[in-house]
């Protein structure tokens, strides 16, 4: 009962139960849509392996294999821990639906338990392109059966860690706040500030982690040794080396030591959160909920000339009232904010209610945000020794192909719908015509998307990029992303998610991960494409731009008439 | 006027339609009051007045104009409070109604003189300037009434308005929707409270399995009944037991 009890949990927290239902009454054309844009990325998830696997020839040459097993541990763990900090946060401390739950006879261990196996769930989809490649290509070398399994079951826990450590934080976090006032607030601060965090931990453990291997000597000396690479790679977080050696050691000799070391160490932080579950969990969720929400209360000249006192007596039916006592009011201007087209109110409300909630605001800049810096970062060290000039096309051709990719990585379009919840019916009841409703939302996609956009412009002229150059890669960008927004919108339109009880569920799950890598394939094939056209054909830089630009007009033409052609139908459909 | 015209709605393979061949209308000036069990389709008939779901076979006309044919121009005269209020959470009350009132194209003069006079018939200019989303169930509500009331539409339709509303509130909307049908427009509205459809209501709707069982003021079902002076419990739980 017990057991049945917490996969119920589960699935209400993940929403699978919503969706399995969606899928049991028919909607099969969603799923066979998924499958052709999943299949769609074998050609990336391919040359991904082919990648992977070049890296595990050359660090296998030095005797250095399980670097590899070793990098995509603490990517995919930092990743996690980045991602879970932000989730954990959200459905653990500042969830609408929590309420629901604690008033019922259920212990709060089995509420908050319930809740890290859903995004636990999650997490493995996301981590799996991060940490695939490298395991594949580790698993096919090694060619053990008891290998595959280690990787498999490595794969399975590897976001363990990180994310047991984001619920402790969240919820000590949420016992020593108490937020109601200054919800959005806190979650804006601590967001912003996992991000620069995550930034900072990237950008130090990069520059820092070889530092003293800087003469030719000292590094031979660390490639020399056994694991010597994994160890440096993990010195700042011991269970990635743990989890790593688990895998790449033979059993008898370190990975049973390794194995128990890992899950010595993720059952001592279960522990833990299950200690601090029950013990602070429920006082903190109602220690934050019983602060005043209120906001700004109106000034006294907003309401002068109204009161309650101006009402008349009641006009029941059969106390003979007439029309003739409706109430009497003065007007007042104070009340009514100026009048706006219907364009103009929807654009303007989608912008309100986007950046006032923390949840998709903070998904949509913190990849951005963290690909920009990261960029920018690397770009500095690296561009001054490369000479842009023999490659002008491709390289505003790269940055045309940057800004579509980061443009849609925000996920706005792909969640414009979903993120209205039960909210759309109401919407839907009003007086606007989708075109409008469905021009809103690409518009405020658009308008995220730009951001990346124009950071990657400056720094190209930075980098002292000729403007014609800077201005045409800005143009092809923007037709790249407002396209592949277009697509988004249309693949949000075919099934929106409007049945979920906290925003995380809105912007979690495979359409995620489709999304996603939907816009790196494509960026890769449109970087292909250019490559092909320059060296296979060795076409001129003028009709290398005319033949690039043809291709994302194309494209935006296709789009605008998949979103035009079928947007009507498809949201008159939801019911 | 609402006109409904031999209208049938069924979810998905579902054996039983949830609305079934309904027909009724309902005039200018008059309170109509739609009552039933629950799953009796009074919520299905009401989405499909205001373009939420599309009937399989018939025809729902709104001053004669067809909602499917032309949904937007019955949406720009209907007001509409739904079952559960979802109003903009991250709004306040000033920008939701604001909103409101750019969608139904509201004057300027029409803001100034509608908004101050709903925010004081039901107490809402304090909480004015604050989210929606903290705003408690009843207010939620309330700030839905008003939207729905912002351009004076001529048909108001509200599915189980009173749920939420405390009894001062609930009292205001009752003389609201009086006042709005004395003005010659259309109230039409669900509710399980029959005390309140028995001394609000011009005429009552029963509805159960997706069709209309009765339909008349609360002594023509009397007299449909046989007479006496039963009440409308005893009409309503006499019919819905057939």
């Amino acid at each position: 009962m017990t057991l049945r009890m917490f996969i119920t949990l589960v699935r209400l927290t993940g929403n699978t139960s919503a969706r399995g239902g969606r899928l049991g009454r028919g909607r099969i054309g969603t799923w066979a849509t998924y499958l052709i844009v999943l299949l769609a990325f074998m050609p990336l998830a391919y040359s991904l392996y082919r990648a992977s696997d070049e890296l595990y020839a050359i660090l296998a040459s030095i005797h250095q294999a399980s670097a590899e097993i070793g990098m995509s541990v603490v990517i995919a763990q930092l990743f996690s821990l980045f991602y879970g900090l932000l989730a954990a946060v959200s459905i653990a401390f500042f969830a609408t639906d929590l309420d629901k739950f604690i008033s019922l006879p259920i212990p709060p261990w089995m509420i908050l338990t319930a809740r890290f196996v859903s995004l636990w769930i999650s997490q493995l989809i996301i981590s799996l392109p991060l940490i695939g490649p490298a395991f594949a290509a580790y698993g096919v070398h090694q060619r053990s059966v008891g290998v595959w399994v280690s990787l498999v079951l490595m794969y399975i826990i590897v976001s363990v860690v990180p994310l047991l450590i984001a619920f402790i934080v969240s919820i000590l976090l949420m016992r020593v706040t108490n937020v109601g006032s200054a919800r959005d607030k806190i979650r804006y601060v601590s967001g912003f500030a996992v991000i620069i965090a995550y930034i900072a931990i990237r950008l130090i453990g990069r520059s820092q982690a070889f530092r003293q291997y800087g003469t030719p000597g000292a590094l031979a000396t660390l490639l020399t040794k056994p694991d010597g690479l994994l160890h440096q790679i993990g010195r700042y977080f011991p269970p990635s080396v743990w989890e790593a050696k688990a895998v790449t050691s033979p059993s008898l000799s370190g990975g049973l030591t390794n194995w128990a070391w890992s899950i010595l160490f993720t059952a001592a932080l279960a522990i833990a959160l299950l200690f601090l579950a029950n013990t602070l969990f429920l006082r903190g969720y109602i220690g934050s909920g019983e602060v005043s929400r209120r906001g700004a209360p109106l000034r006294g000249s907003h309401v002068s000339g109204v009161t309650k006192n101006t009402l008349g007596p009641p006009p029941f039916k059969e106390a003979g009232a007439t029309a003739d006592q409706a109430l009497s009011v003065p007007p007042n201007s104070a009340y009514a904010l100026p009048a706006r087209a219907l364009g103009r109110t929807l654009f303007a409300t989608e912008v309100l209610q986007f950046f006032r909630s923390p949840t998709f605001t903070l998904r949509a800049f913190s990849s951005i945000i963290t690909m920009l810096v990261v960029m920018i970062f690397t770009a500095s060290k690296s561009m001054s020794s490369v000479n842009v000039g023999s490659y002008l096309a491709e390289f505003s051709i790269g940055a045309a192909c940057l800004m579509t990719m980061l443009g849609s990585f925000n996920l706005v379009a792909g969640t414009s719908f979903t993120r209205e919840g039960a909210r759309f019916y109401y919407v839907k009841s009003l007086p606007i015509p989708i075109r409008e409703w469905v021009r809103a939302k690409w518009l405020l996609a658009d308008l995220i998307s730009l951001l990346p956009a124009i950071v990657i412009v400056i720094l190209e002229a930075t980098f002292s990029i000729p403007w014609p150059a800077v201005a045409l890669s800005a143009v092809l960008g923007v037709l790249g992303f407002h396209a592949l927004n277009g697509v988004m919108l249309w693949m949000d339109m075919q099934s929106p998610v409007l049945d979920w009880t906290n925003e995380q569920q809105a912007i979690r799950g495979l359409r995620v991960l489709i999304f996603i890598w939907g816009s790196m394939a494509l960026s890769g094939a449109l970087i292909a494409l250019t490559i092909w056209l320059r060296a296979g054909l060795h076409l001129s830089d003028t009709l290398l731009y005319v033949i690039m630009l043809l291709v994302f007009a194309i494209g935006n033409v296709l789009s605008t008439w998949l979103v035009r052609a079928n947007a009507e139908r498809l949201l008159q459909a939801v019911e | 006027m609402i006109s409904y015209q031999q209208v049938t709605k069924r979810y998905g393979k579902s054996p039983t339609p949830a609305v079934n061949n309904l027909s009724f209308t309902v005039n200018p000036g008059e309170i109509v009051g739609f009552l039933g069990p629950n799953g009796a389709g009074k919520t299905t008939t009401i989405k499909m007045t205001v373009g939420l779901t599309r009937p399989d076979s018939g025809h729902v006309l709104v001053n004669d104009i067809d909602v499917q044919k032309n949904p937007l121009a019955v949406k720009q005269i209907i007001g509409y409070v739904p079952d559960s209020p979802e109003p903009f959470g991250r709004l306040t009350g000033r920008e939701y109604i604001r909103f409101m009132a750019d969608v139904f194209k509201v004057s300027k003069e029409e803001r100034e003189r509608r908004i101050p006079e709903l925010l004081a018939r039901f107490d809402l200019e304090d909480a004015f300037n604050d989210k929606l989303s903290g705003y408690s169930r009843g207010m939620k509500q309330k700030v839905t009434i008003i939207g729905s009331l912002i351009h004076n539409p001529d048909v108001w339709i509200l599915d189980e308005p009173m749920v939420g509303l405390d009894p001062k509130s609930s009292h205001t909307l009752k003389e609201t929707m009086r006042q709005h049908c004395d003005t010659g427009k259309v109230v039409l509205f669900s509710t399980h409270v029959l005390e309140v459809a028995e001394r609000l209501c011009d005429r009552v709707l029963i509805i159960n399995h997706g069709q209309l069982l009765a339909s008349g003021t609360i002594d023509e079902l009397r007299q449909q009944k046989g007479g006496g002076d039963s009440s409308l419990e005893s009409l309503f739980l006499e019919l819905t037991a057939q």
